[in-house]
């Protein structure tokens, strides 16, 4: 045992003495035998020729001798690999191409596996997180869907539900935080005490809420977020006990929530929380005012339909005992459902997408491994010839396809751990809960090597199995240049017409991307989003307990604003245009009670006399609002050309009234005295819809203005008057802050975030498949008329024109994407229908992408044709008759 | 000539090898000479069979080689059997005579 492991090591590590050995074994045993010939009187001549013929085939014996000495295996190994390399240089078109395809379609479906991975099963800072859902009301009357819930509703949900063991109501809001440094704005929630075990999450230090501190005027106290409390405080634990100043108010801190927890909001894929208030608030009662997210835990073994069940027929129940709640029923969604559910759809749309591409990569490599198999059918019949067993043949094979599976496994991991940086840094990060933390997944870039490995296998050995089968002489005496037609060249069409399916059916998918993003952006927006600098102004605390108290602030920091050079228009609002929609009933002086359920409801917003010149919304009909129009003059509200569509059927609003509210607790009469133009408000995606303005110097009886606008004069530099409008509001009252500075063009284009980002990768897909398709096409052409350059110079000796040589093999390339064309237009055909949601102002099936398309594809096909039958032509008859 | 030689069934060389080699540690030329003619040029010994046996049999240790000089004065590789090779020796020849043995029972059965 010692003595084989000893002889083995030597043999191998000191092998080039030990063939050395080998050779002057041979040669005494040689000239040994000579000498003796010629002792017995044989001429030397005589004797050597007979002694090395005694001797038999040198090169054989010595390969017998290696197997004898048991090291071959190894050694084996690493001159494959050694061969195989050189093998892989010496063609360096098919290695790149091999090697790039491989990297290309590895390293797109790493990433976005690994991204889906991270995002759709990314771990939930929640114990049980299976056990949790989101209740959201739903309008079956007006098609609204989340929308939050109102007080009575989810007393009344709690009271007579049986399927959840808890349920906590909370409010998303923004808080201001003063003391040290500037004020602050910070994100936060407002639970109840009960929030933090129903998630199942203890804080990091102290304590969570007590009852007493959920009771409306109970204790004043904060929970900080992990993050927040590295960022403001440096992580110090003595901030414990300690009081800040909150929305002017003084709260003690009683705890640090632990690292990863993103509060409720994380749930649903909004905002990130940074501390938590509880009871301080009160809620607004009442069945119409919806404000409250629910969370619930299910109780053990209550299924999400069961909930579902049960929660329908209360609130159907609800409904029949309220007619202020027709039309109201609840959705129950898994919490891991609803964070995703505005990207969730563009993720399969992705998914799908990659593994198309995928599939397409394999193909490509399939179809060049083919070829290349078919050319070095020679080769290995020659290898075959010289005493190479099928088993030598075969690992050979495996060698070479292992080597390039590694190395365009390793690129691809390269290119998936670029893109999944790429995808980090450029995917809508603030639809896409978890994507901060989406990593390369090792197991996942693992799988694509395998399926690599697996294709590279599968093809590969396709010409060690042809050699096999064939007759040795046959394939020897087959020059390489005969007529084409082996049952190589038929696999390769197949594969070539299945790339231009999958590649079809992506680039179909990327056009009616591209056709729905081009019409979206052509949707006006109602008004210039460009040279408008938009921030928040929470305007908190006792000092701004009254709505007169708020105008009065906004109108001196209106005015003040205006004066800073550069600054053309200065106006407040409540909601952004496409950010934010505040929905509010209203009612008619002509029918000052609508049936319950039925009341209209519009966009609430609240401007400045400025706000229409400087948001560049045309007024319709009637004026604008005026410096005149105060708090003792009659009130007033423009309404925008939607509503009077939709409420007057387009008759003359001016002089109506309106009033903002229903029932007995509707606000003052408001006289419409103009009519806007209307503007996107959701987007440009959604329509136009409903919107009432009321005058901000009026003291609008609910929702107050948060936002601040500046139109700045073309090419004026915003920063000097962001700096100037900032030291405005700190001599006007320093314990203000300033938040959320951004260019209105920048807000404006963040609805069409994941769709731009979609239309993107889908393009990207696209012209991947294509070029794959295109190179396949190319490829085997190329291959077909170096394989009949001697029947194509036959051909033109006997009288064929240039023309018809030109025409018989662009036709074969054509052919092929046709096939493959039509089979893609009946799977796009299948398809497409799951990118319905994303699609806008086009059908899944449009006619002119479904005609258009495959042409291009077609016309492509016909280019990437052109230039080997290009080159067939160029054969020149002499010489391709010659080179037999 | 030609017609007596027989071909070595499987696996006899390797005992033929030992045997020759009991009688003194030789180089391969000399093995397969020998063989052959102790067995009145019966048995021919191919030199493309003779190497791979003798590294095969300095693998498994059954015997040793190490290079010397040759009456000739020549440097050659010589093999010696090693104490595992001569049991194996005893060990194969008498497996080989009870093949034999058996072998020529069955034949000579009428």
């Amino acid at each position: 045992m010692l003595a084989d492991l000893i002889y083995r090591l030597r043999a191998l590590f000191r092998k080039r003495s030990v063939e050395q050995e080998l050779d002057d074994e041979i040669r005494f045993h040689v000239e040994h035998e000579i000498q003796t010939l010629i002792s017995r009187g044989v001429s030397p001549d005589e004797a050597a020729r007979r002694a090395r013929l005694a001797f038999g085939g040198v090169g054989q014996m010595k390969d017998d001798c290696r197997d004898a000495r048991g090291v071959s295996p190894l050694e084996n190994a690493i001159r494959d690999v050694r061969c195989a390399a050189r093998m892989l240089l010496k063609t360096p078109g098919f290695t790149s191409v091999a090697v790039l395809t491989l990297a290309l379609g590895i390293g797109a479906n790493t990433a976005i596996f690994s991204a889906v991975k991270g995002i759709l099963l990314r771990p939930l800072p929640y114990r049980d997180a299976s056990q949790l859902v989101m209740l959201w009301e739903e309008n079956t009357v007006h098609g609204w869907k989340h929308n939050i819930v109102s007080a009575a509703n989810f007393n009344d949900w709690r009271s007579r539900n049986h399927v959840f063991s808890d349920m906590a109501p909370f409010v998303s809001r923004t808080y201001t935080l003063t003391g040290e440094g500037e004020p602050i704005e910070v994100t936060g929630e407002q639970v109840t005490p009960n929030l933090f075990s129903l998630l199942g999450v203890t804080p990091l230090r102290g304590r969570a809420f007590t009852e007493e501190e959920g009771q409306p005027g109970g204790p004043r106290t904060v929970l900080l977020g992990y993050g927040f409390w590295q960022a403001r405080f440096g992580g110090e634990p003595g901030v414990l006990g300690s009081h800040i100043a909150i929305n002017g108010e003084s709260y003690t801190v009683i705890g640090i929530l632990p690292a990863g927890f993103d509060g409720c909001e994380a749930c649903i894929g909004e905002h990130q929380p940074q501390i938590w208030t509880s009871g301080q608030d009160t809620h607004p009662a009442g069945r119409t005012n919806h404000s409250l997210k629910v969370v619930a835990r299910l109780k053990p073994g209550v299924t999400e339909e069961r909930a579902q069940t049960e929660m329908t027929s209360i609130a159907e129940a609800i409904g029949r005992e309220d007619p202020a709640n027709s039309g109201w029923t609840v959705k129950v969604a898994g919490v891991r459902d609803d964070s995703v559910r505005v990207v969730a759809p563009a993720i399969m749309v992705l998914l799908g997408a990659v593994i198309l591409v995928l599939l397409v990569t394999c193909v490509n490599l399939a179809n060049i491994l083919l070829a290349r198999g078919v050319s070095r059918q020679r080769e290995i019949a020659v290898r075959t010839a010289m005493g190479a067993s099928r088993g030598r043949v075969i690992i050979q094979l495996l060698t070479e396809n292992a080597l390039l599976a590694l190395i365009g496994g390793g690129l691809g991991g390269v290119i998936a751990f670029a893109a999944t940086w790429f995808l980090r840094a450029f995917a809508p990060a603030e639809v896409t809960p978890g994507l901060a933390n989406v990593g390369l997944s090792l197991p996942v870039l693992a799988y694509g090597i395998g399926l690599a490995i697996l294709t590279l296998l599968l093809f590969g050995l396709a010409p060690a199995l042809l050699a096999a089968r064939q007759d040795l002489n046959c394939s020897l005496k087959q020059s390489g240049r005969g007529t084409a037609g082996s049952s190589g060249n038929a696999a390769r069409g197949v594969l070539v017409s299945a790339e231009f399916a999958l590649a079809m059916i992506l680039v179909i998918g990327a056009a009616l991307m591209i056709s729905s993003f081009a019409r979206i952006s052509r949707v006006p927006l109602g008004f210039d989003a460009s040279n408008v600098v938009t921030m928040r102004v929470p305007l908190r605390g006792s000092a701004y307990k009254t709505n007169d108290r708020v105008a009065a602030l906004f109108e001196k920091l209106v005015a003040q604003a205006g004066t800073l050079r550069g600054v053309e228009n200065v106006s407040v609002s409540r909601g952004l245009p496409v950010d934010g929609w505040a929905g509010m009933d209203f009612v008619t002086e002509e029918n000052p009670t609508p049936a319950p359920g039925a009341e209209p409801d519009a966009n609430y917003l609240v401007v400045s006399p400025q706000y229409f010149r400087l948001m560049r919304i045309p007024v319709l009909q009637g004026r604008a609002f005026l410096e005149s129009d105060a708090h003792n003059t009659a009130p007033v509200a423009i309404v925008n050309a939607e509503l009077v569509r939709e409420l007057w059927s387009g008759a003359n609003p001016l002089g109506r009234r309106i009033s903002v509210g229903t029932g007995a607790k509707h606000g003052a009469w408001l006289s419409v005295v103009g009519v806007a133009g209307d503007v996107m408000t959701q987007g440009q995606a959604s329509g136009a819809r409903p919107e009432i303005y009321v005058p901000l110097a009026q003291y609008p009886w609910t929702l107050l203005p948060r936002h601040f606008l500046v139109r700045t004069a073309p090419g004026a530099n915003a920063a000097p008057i962001i700096a100037g409008i900032r030291r405005e509001l700190a001599r006007l009252d320093p314990t203000q802050p300033i938040s959320d500075v951004m260019a209105l063009d920048a807000v404006v284009r963040q609805p069409l975030e994941v769709r731009t980002f979609l239309t993107w990768l889908l393009t990207a897909f696209g012209a991947l498949a294509l070029l794959l398709a295109g190179l396949g096409v190319y490829g085997m052409l190329s291959y077909a008329v170096s394989q009949r350059t001697q029947e194509i110079g036959i051909r033109m000796a006997l009288g064929a024109e240039r023309g018809d040589v030109l025409t018989s093999v662009m036709q074969r390339g054509v052919a092929l994407a046709f096939a493959g064309v039509a089979g893609g237009v009946a799977g796009s055909f299948a398809l497409t229908g799951y990118l319905q949601s994303q699609l806008f102002g086009v059908g899944p099936r449009d006619p002119v992408i479904f005609t258009l398309v495959p042409v291009t594809l077609l016309l492509f096909a016909a280019a990437a044709s052109y230039i080997p039958a290009r080159r067939a032509t160029a054969v020149d008859p002499i010489i391709a008759l010659r080179c037999e | 000539m030609t017609s007596k030689r027989i071909d070595l069934p499987q696996g006899t060389l390797d005992l033929l090898i030992l045997k020759t080699l009991a009688l003194g540690p030789q180089h391969g030329w000399a093995v397969s000479n020998r063989i052959q003619q102790i067995s009145s040029d019966a048995l021919s010994v191919q030199q493309g069979s003779l190497y791979p046996a003798l590294h095969r049999l300095e693998r498994r240790g059954w015997i040793t080689a190490k290079w010397a000089n040759t009456e000739n004065n020549r440097r050659a590789k010589y093999y010696e059997l090693t104490r595992t090779g001569q049991k194996q020796l005893a060990t194969e020849t008498d497996s080989w005579r009870a093949l034999a043995a058996a072998v020529a029972q069955v034949l000579e059965t009428q």
